[in-house]
C-alpha cells in the first residue's frame, strides 16, 4: 500500500516537472563551457566500468556518465526514490517478485566510435544486459553480491558457464523478459522490498551499452559511455580526470523536494528550480592524497569545493560547529551531515574468550561495551566530528533513530566494572587485571594495522580497558592480510567500518545474518530469531511493520553485544561562493548536474 | 703503520724500567681527557644514560602516562594562547536524553539486574582535574610532553645500546671466525654474510619486522641482525692481518688453542675497531627505532619512543602544536650528535698511531 502511495507522488511529479519545463523554455541555456568546477580526491579512482568498481571516488566520477533506472530526489530527507531514465516508478506486482520497468523513449548515448556514427537509443535490454555482466566471471565484479541469488534464472546461465566456459548474455533468462523495445520485466527469486534500491545503485545497475563493452573488452574501464549529463574527455590515472558535457544529454530541468522544514534546502530549490541540466560545462578531478595540500587548494580558492575536510583541519574550516571567520567572508557555504555508516569493533563469536552466548561471556562483551569510552574517541581522536550511533544502522537510513539509547552503548564505566565484578571476572593475582571466573588468565586481541590511525584509536581502547581492568592487546598486520583472517574467523576481535550503498538497515544488520558468516558477517554472530526477522523484513514493504521488526533485531543485537558500536562520522563539504546549489546527498554519488556555478562572483571574490 | 703495529700495543716501546706503564685503555683515556669537544659529548650522553637509568628505576617520569592536562595543553610561556581542541573535547554530549531502551525481556543479563545495581552504586569513579597549562604543553591526550620525552629517551637508547652491543658481538664473533679461520669456514661465512648485504637495508628491517611479532625485544633482535654486517667485514679484515702476525705465531707455539689466540691474544688489538663500531650503531639504531617506530612497526602501544612521538607530530604540526615535535627532535639531535662525536673522539684517542 505504501508504496502505491508514493508512486502516485512520482507521476505528479513528473507532470509539475513538464509544467515548469515548459514555462521555462527561453531559460534553454546549453551548459557553459567556461564553467569548470574542479575538486580533488583524497584516494586516486580506479576506473569508470560500473560493474568492475566499488570504491567511492571511481563513483563519483562514472555516476555522472551513467544512468540507472531510479535515482534519488536531491533534497528529500529520509532519501527518496525516484524514477531516472524510466518513464515511472516501477511497477511491482503484489507479491514483491515481478519489476516492470518502462523505459522513456528518446534517451540516446553519447557519440562514440563503437556507435558507427549512428546515434545509439537506450533500451531495456540495455538494463538486462548491463545487470548480466555482474553474473560473468570475465567482469571479476565486486558488485555481484546485490545480485547474487536474486534474479529467476541466472543460476542456469552461470551453470552453463561453469559446465562451458562460456558466458551466453544471448542465452533467454526467466528473471529478465522483454515485453518490447522499452519494456523489461525483471522476476526475483524471492520477493525483496529493496531492490528497489539496488535499481538505484550504479554499482549493479548503471546502464552500459553492449557494443562499447565489446568494442573495448580489457580496456573499457577508460573508455565509459553512457547516457548521462557528462562524457569523459580524458583521464590521466590516478592525477587527472576531466568530464565535459555531454552535448546530446536529453532534456531535463532542475527539481527536486526539499522537506518543508528545510530552510537551506527551500532557498536552494527557489533558486534552482526549472534551469536547463547540467549547468556546469567542464569538471575536473585531481587527486591529492596528502591532508595539507588538499586542505590548501580549496582554501586559495584553486579549487571549488572539497568534501569531507579532515579532522586535522576542521579548526580552521569549521571550529566550534561554526564556519571559521575568514571563510565566512569569502561567502563559503557549508553542507555538514553525518555519513550513512557505522564503525564497530566486533568481537568473534565462536571464538572461547570472548565469543559465546552464555550469560557470563555476554556480560564480558557488555562490560567491554560500556567500559570503551567513545565519547573520547569522539572527541580526541575524531576532534568531534562525529556521533555516536545506538544502533548499527547508520544515520540516514531507514530503520534509524536518532534520539535512541541504550545501556549496552553508553560509556559507563562503574556499571561496566560492577558487571564483571557480578559474574565472577576479579582480579585474583593482584596484578591488576580481572582473570575469566574460573580462574584462567583473560587477554582480549584487538587486531589492528601498523598505522598511526590505528595506533591512536588502540590508545583510546588501552586506557578504557585498564580502567576496568581487562587486559588488551593488539596485534598487528596489515589490512588485507586482516580481512582475510577475519573472514577465515581467526581473529578475536577487530575494528571495522561499514558504508552502505543503500538507505536501509538491511544493508548494516545483512552484516550480522547468521549465513553471512565468513562474507560480511565478521563476528559469526548467529541467532535464530535475528535471522528469522531479517528475512521476513526483506519481504515487507517499507513502513511501520518493518520497522517494527527492525527495532526488534536491534534489541536482540544489543542485549547480546556481538560488536562494541562506535561513530559515524560527520562530513564537512565545503563550496565557495560561487557554487550554486551544492547539498550533500548520503547516497547519490553523481549530483553535478544539479549544481550550477556563478562566474561573476567567481571574479569577484578571487579578485579580492 | 706496520712500524707501530708490530710490536704489540700494550708494551710501550720506551718505558722507564720501573714505572709502571700506562696501559692502552689508560693512554686512551688520557687522549681523551685532552680532546674538548669529546669530553663536553661524554657528559651529554652521560646525562642522558643516568636520565635513562632513573627512567628504568622510576625516578623520573613515572607518571609519563597520567593525563594531567587538558588535550593539547598549551606550555607555560604560551598561557593565553587559544587551544581550540582542548574546548572541543570538553564540550559535553548536548544530545537529548531519551531512556534506555528496555531490553529485559530478552536479555540473559536481566536476572542479575538488581545485584549489577547495587554493586554500580558502590563503585565511584572520580574526575581527576586537569590543568590548563604544563610545563612544555602535553600532547592530544593531556600527556605531559616532557615526561614523554624522557620516558621516549628510555626506549630509543635501551633500543639502541642493547642492539648495538648485540650486533658488535655477532659481527666481532662471526668476523674473528671468518678472518682467522679463512678456508671454507671464511667462504661460508662470506656468503653468508654477502645473503645479509645483498638486500637492501630498510627493506631487511621491514622485512623482519613484518614477519616477527611486535615488542621492544623484536625491535632489539631485528637492528642487531640485520646491523651486524658492517662490523664483521671491519672485525674480518682486522683477524687476517693479525692471524700471521709474531705474537699469534708466538702464542700458538706455546700452544695456546685457536680459541685462546682468537679471543684473548688477537681481540684486545682489535678491540678499538669494535668500540667505535658499536658507538657508531647506537647512532645508527637509535635513528633506526625511530623510522621504524614512525612507521608504524616499533614500539607496543602501552609505550612510546622519540619516533612514536614523531609520528603523532607530523598531523599536530599542521594544527600548530608544535611542541611534542620539538620536544622529541631536540633530544634525540642532541643524544645524537654527542655520541657521534663522543665516537669520533674515541676513534682519534684508541687509535694507537696518534700519541
Amino acid at each position: 500500500m505504501a508504496s502505491f502511495c508514493t508512486r502516485c507522488c512520482r507521476t505528479l511529479t513528473i507532470v509539475t516537472t513538464l509544467v515548469v519545463a515548459s514555462l521555462s523554455l527561453a531559460l534553454h541555456a546549453q551548459p557553459d563551457p567556461n564553467k569548470v568546477l574542479k575538486y580533488a580526491f583524497e584516494t586516486a579512482e580506479t576506473g569508470f566500468d560500473p560493474a568492475q568498481t566499488s570504491d567511492w571516488y571511481s563513483a563519483y566520477v562514472f555516476s555522472n556518465i551513467f544512468d540507472t533506472p531510479l535515482t534519488y530526489d536531491y533534497l528529500a530527507r529520509p532519501v527518496k526514490l525516484k524514477p531516472n531514465v524510466l518513464e515511472a516508478m516501477p511497477d511491482v506486482s503484489p507479491d514483491g517478485l515481478v519489476y516492470t520497468l518502462k523505459f522513456r523513449k528518446g534517451i540516446y548515448f553519447a557519440d562514440d566510435a563503437a556507435f558507427n556514427g549512428q546515434r545509439r537509443e537506450l533500451v531495456a535490454a540495455d538494463l538486462a544486459y548491463s545487470m548480466k555482466r555482474l553474473f560473468d566471471p570475465k567482469t571479476r565484479s565486486p558488485n555481484l553480491s546485490y545480485l547474487d541469488g536474486k534474479i529467476a534464472g541466472m543460476e542456469k546461465v552461470r551453470q552453463r558457464q561453469r559446465d562451458s566456459g562460456v558466458f551466453d548474455y544471448d542465452m533467454p533468462v526467466e528473471g529478465f523478459e522483454l515485453i518490447d523495445r522499452y519494456t523489461l520485466r525483471i522476476k526475483l527469486v524471492a520477493p525483496d522490498y529493496n531492490f528497489l534500491y539496488i535499481l538505484a545503485y550504479n554499482g549493479a545497475c548503471a546502464i552500459v551499452a553492449r557494443e562499447v563493452v565489446e568494442k573495448y573488452a580489457t580496456d573499457i574501464m577508460a573508455h565509459p559511455v553512457g547516457t548521462g549529463p557528462y562524457k569523459l574527455a580524458s583521464w590521466k590515472r590516478s592525477s587527472k580526470t576531466v568530464l565535459v558535457a555531454n552535448p546530446g544529454y536529453r532534456e531535463e530541468f532542475w527539481e527536486a523536494e526539499p522537506n518543508a522544514d528545510d530552510a537551506k534546502g527551500q532557498e536552494i530549490a527557489k533558486k534552482m528550480r526549472g534551469k536547463r541540466l547540467p549547468m556546469i560545462g567542464r569538471i575536473e578531478f585531481y587527486v591529492i592524497e596528502e591532508t595539507q595540500p588538499r586542505w590548501l587548494s580549496f582554501r586559495n580558492m584553486q579549487h571549488d569545493y572539497i568534501d569531507r575536510v579532515h579532522p586535522d583541519f576542521i579548526n580552521q574550516a569549521y571550529p566550534n560547529n561554526k564556519l571559521a571567520k575568514d571563510l565566512e567572508k569569502l561567502g563559503v557555504q557549508v553542507s555538514r551531515t553525518a555519513a550513512m555508516e557505522v564503525t564497530y569493533a566486533y568481537f568473534a563469536m565462536e571464538n572461547p574468550v570472548v565469543g559465546g552466548y552464555t550469560p557470563d561471556k555476554v556480560a564480558l562483551r557488555r562490560a567491554i561495551g560500556m567500559g570503551y569510552n567513545a565519547p573520547e574517541e569522539i572527541a580526541i581522536n575524531r576532534k568531534g566530528q562525529a556521533v555516536a550511533v545506538h544502533t548499527p544502522i547508520g544515520p540516514g537510513a531507514f530503520g534509524y533513530e536518532p534520539d535512541f539509547r541504550s545501556r549496552s552503548t553508553e560509556y559507563d564505566p562503574a556499571a561496566a566494572r560492577a558487571l564483571l565484578d557480578v559474574f565472577g571476572y576479579k582480579d585474583r593475582d593482584g596484578d591488576g587485571y580481572r582473570e575469566n571466573p574460573d580462574g584462567s588468565r583473560l587477554e582480549i586481541l584487538m587486531s589492528s594495522t601498523p598505522t598511526l590511525r590505528d595506533r591512536q584509536l588502540d590508545e583510546g581502547w588501552k586506557k578504557s580497558m585498564e580502567a576496568i581492568g581487562i587486559r588488551i592487546s593488539f596485534p598487528k598486520a596489515q589490512w588485507p592480510d586482516l580481512l582475510k583472517e577475519s573472514r577465515a574467523g581467526k581473529l578475536m576481535s577487530w575494528r571495522l567500518a561499514w558504508g552502505a550503498v543503500y538507505p536501509d538497515a538491511d544493508a548494516f544488520y545483512l552484516m550480522l545474518f547468521g549465513p553471512n558468516a565468513g562474507q560480511a558477517n565478521h563476528s559469526r554472530f548467529k541467532n535464530d530469531e535475528f535471522d528469522r526477522l531479517y528475512l521476513k523484513a526483506r519481504m515487507t514493504p517499507p513502513g511501520d511493520e518493518r520497522l517494527a521488526m527492525y527495532r526488534q533485531m536491534n534489541r536482540i543485537f544489543l542485549s547480546l553485544a556481538p560488536w562494541r558500536l562506535g561513530v559515524a562520522r560527520m562530513d564537512t563539504d565545503l563550496t565557495h561562493a560561487w557554487v550554486q546549489g551544492y547539498q550533500r546527498h548520503p547516497t547519490l554519488r553523481g549530483v553535478w548536474k544539479m549544481v550550477d556555478m556563478d562566474l561573476d562572483v567567481q571574479r569577484k571574490v578571487r579578485k579580492e | 703503520m706496520s712500524a707501530v703495529l708490530n710490536q704489540p700495543p700494550s708494551v710501550p716501546v720506551a718505558a722507564p724500567l720501573h714505572q709502571p706503564s700506562p696501559g692502552l685503555w689508560m693512554l686512551a683515556w688520557r687522549r681523551l681527557k685532552r680532546d674538548k669537544i669529546g669530553m663536553t659529548a661524554l657528559v651529554v650522553v652521560i646525562f642522558f644514560l643516568l636520565l635513562m637509568a632513573g627512567s628504568y628505576t622510576g625516578l623520573v617520569a613515572k607518571n609519563w602516562s597520567k593525563e594531567v592536562g587538558v588535550s593539547y595543553a598549551n606550555p607555560s610561556f604560551m598561557a593565553g594562547a587559544e587551544n581550540l581542541e582542548a574546548v572541543q573535547a570538553a564540550q559535553k554530549d548536548t544530545s537529548a536524553k531519551v531512556p534506555f531502551v528496555d531490553l529485559s525481556d530478552i536479555d540473559p543479563l536481566a536476572p542479575k539486574y538488581a545485584e549489577w545495581a547495587k554493586r554500580t552504586a558502590e563503585i565511584k569513579i572520580t574526575d581527576t582535574p586537569r590543568a590548563d597549562t604544563l610545563l612544555f604543553g602535553g600532547d592530544k591526550w593531556g600527556r605531559d610532553v616532557i615526561q614523554k620525552a624522557i620516558k621516549g629517551a628510555e626506549t630509543s637508547i635501551f633500543v639502541g645500546l642493547v642492539a648495538a652491543l648485540l650486533a658488535t658481538i655477532i659481527g666481532t664473533v662471526l668476523g674473528a671466525i671468518s678472518g682467522y679461520m679463512g678456508g671454507k669456514t671464511g667462504d661460508f661465512l662470506e656468503w653468508f654474510y654477502n645473503v645479509f648485504t645483498s638486500i637492501p637495508y630498510i627493506l631487511l628491517i621491514l622485512a623482519f619486522a613484518a614477519v616477527f611479532k611486535r615488542g621492544l625485544d623484536t625491535i632489539i633482535f631485528i637492528l642487531a641482525f640485520t646491523g651486524w654486517t658492517g662490523i664483521y667485514r671491519l672485525v674480518r679484515a682486522e683477524y687476517i692481518k693479525h692471524a700471521s702476525r709474531e705474537y699469534v705465531k708466538a702464542a700458538q707455539a706455546i700452544g695456546a688453542s685457536h680459541t685462546r689466540r682468537m679471543f684473548v691474544h688477537i681481540l684486545p688489538n682489535v678491540s678499538h675497531v669494535c668500540l667505535v663500531q658499536l658507538s657508531q650503531h647506537v647512532v645508527q639504531f637509535i635513528k633506526a627505532e625511530v623510522i621504524l617506530s614512525f612507521l608504524g612497526l616499533g614500539v607496543p602501544v602501552d609505550s612510546v619512543s622519540w619516533g612514536t612521538m614523531l609520528a603523532e607530530a607530523q598531523s599536530e604540526l599542521v594544527i600548530g602544536k608544535w611542541w611534542q615535535l620539538v620536544a622529541a627532535s631536540v633530544s634525540m639531535a642532541l643524544l645524537v650528535t654527542a655520541f657521534s662525536m663522543l665516537t669520533d673522539s674515541l676513534r682519534d684517542a684508541l687509535d694507537p698511531k696518534i700519541k
